[in-house]
């Protein structure tokens, strides 16, 4: 029997799913219609955080926070999305050499695809790192619910049109560097505490994608480089998270001594 | 037991709203009668100076020949706005076949001679041409990237990592700073 939290989890995320398949759908149809995808992207943000609501729990609890050092915490969080493009990309085509793609000239289409990146971070982030995850991670540990946060995370994301033609291989190769993107994205949320840094991280890749007309030559190694780049991103962050909270601890203490040692000479 | 019954109701509504989306027709922008497109096969990306295959495949519906005979029909297709390939008149055979309730595809090949990347918008326009005159039945739009092969001394990927190394380090010198100011 399911637990009330577990049933709210598969609710939130059949909303989602279905609300990101129907903004697809329509863009299949007639491309000028992405500002319904955004749409989507509004209404399952909205939705997550009625079911906060609902439930009577805390937002800062679901990362709806900012905690001291979020300028640190933004900063690195882009950092770590300018590092995992550039090795998405350059390092690859450094080997097989690059695709020269048509770059998008500034136009009204630009900002209204920049702001559906955007939008797109914050939903995708919203829903699975700041509910999903939290309320896994509450009933079932952190690593069930990285686990469990992920499979759904990639089923969301999951362009599935485009392999439903395609072998097993292409289907199981084109989901793994969603399955890696969610671990990271899990780690950085438990790391950090706030919505603010998986979100940046992933509009910042979105967009450094989207916008970047170059493509490594060979896809042989790009899925291994995605992985792999991940895998390492994680302790690295870690210890850049660590450090940043180090110092805000080191600064909490010095101003506690130094109240102390007023109250003292008063 | 009320959790689960939730569960089930969002996954049957789930479950319809995407059997809805599959069966509908997927026909935009397609006539009701005469000729159309139903099926086109063609590159979003190719390579510079490569030759591209494309194949229009036309149901004709109820377009009827002359004489009792096969409805004729013939393509324009557009390349940027500008007619590249006008099928009446640049080729011999001027138009093909294509019975009531039968379906024909044509292939055309399109070579890409570019220098630079760019974008190309086109646009198939599928003629029935009977008793003399051309009517317009049905027409597809699509767009292909042409795609240049560099290496990582040209000057769009140098440029580039130039852009991600300075941003890279403005944000690690952003860190730093606020490190020692906070």
């Amino acid at each position: 029997m399911l637990k009330r939290s577990e049933a709210r989890v598969i609710v939130l995320f059949l909303l989602a799913f279905g609300l990101h398949q129907a903004g697809i759908y329509v863009i299949g149809i007639n491309g000028s219609f992405g500002w319904f995808l955004s749409l989507t992207y509004v209404a399952a943000a909205l939705i997550t955080v009625l079911f906060v609501r609902k439930q009577h729990s805390q937002f800062s609890q679901h990362g709806f926070l900012l905690a001291s050092g979020a300028g640190r915490q933004l900063a690195m969080a882009v950092f770590f999305g300018f590092v995992y493009v550039f090795i998405l990309i350059f390092l690859p085509g450094a080997i097989s050499g690059f695709d020269a793609l048509p770059g998008s000239s500034l136009s009204l289409n630009t900002f209204l695809t920049g702001g559906s990146i955007l939008l797109a971070g914050i939903a995708s982030e919203t829903v699975f790192r700041g509910y999903v995850q939290t309320e896994l991670e509450a009933d079932h540990g952190f690593y069930v619910a990285v686990v469990a946060v992920s499979v759904l995370f990639t089923l969301y994301m999951f362009p599935i049109a485009s392999y439903w033609t395609g072998s097993l291989t292409d289907l199981i190769g084109g989901m793994i560097p969603f399955l890696a993107e969610s671990v990271f994205l899990c780690f950085f949320f438990k790391e950090t505490k706030t919505l603010l840094c998986p979100m940046a991280f992933a509009t910042t890749v979105g967009l450094l994608m989207t916008f970047t007309p170059l493509e490594a030559l060979s896809s042989d190694y790009s899925l291994a480089f995605s992985f792999v780049t991940y895998l390492v991103l994680i302790p690295v962050m870690q210890s850049f998270v660590a450090d940043v909270r180090h110092q805000g601890e080191r600064r909490d203490d010095t101003a506690m001594v130094d109240s102390e040692e007023d109250d003292e000479e008063d | 037991m009320r959790a689960s019954i939730h569960v089930i109701a969002a996954s049957v509504v789930l479950l319809c709203v995407l059997v809805v989306m599959a069966y509908l027709p997927f026909s935009e922008g397609q006539n009701e009668g005469g000729a159309s497109f139903v099926a086109a096969k063609y590159k979003t990306k190719v390579h510079s100076y490569t030759t591209e295959v494309w194949n229009f495949t036309v149901h004709n519906t109820n377009c009827f020949g002359n004489d009792g005979g096969e409805a004729q029909f013939y393509f324009d297709i557009y390349v940027d706005g500008s007619l590249w390939f006008d099928e009446y008149n640049d080729t011999a055979r001027r138009t093909w076949p294509c019975g009531v309730g039968t379906t024909v595809s044509h292939a055309y090949l399109k070579d890409w001679p570019e220098m630079q990347p760019f974008k190309h918008e086109l646009e198939v326009k599928l003629y029935w041409f009977h008793n003399g005159t051309s009517q317009l039945e049905d027409t597809m739009a699509f767009s292909t990237s042409v795609v240049v092969p560099v290496s990582l001394q040209h000057i769009i990927p140098t440029s580039y990592l130039a852009v991600y190394l300075i941003a890279c380090a403005l944000l690690l010198a952003y860190d730093y700073v606020a490190s020692l100011t906070e």
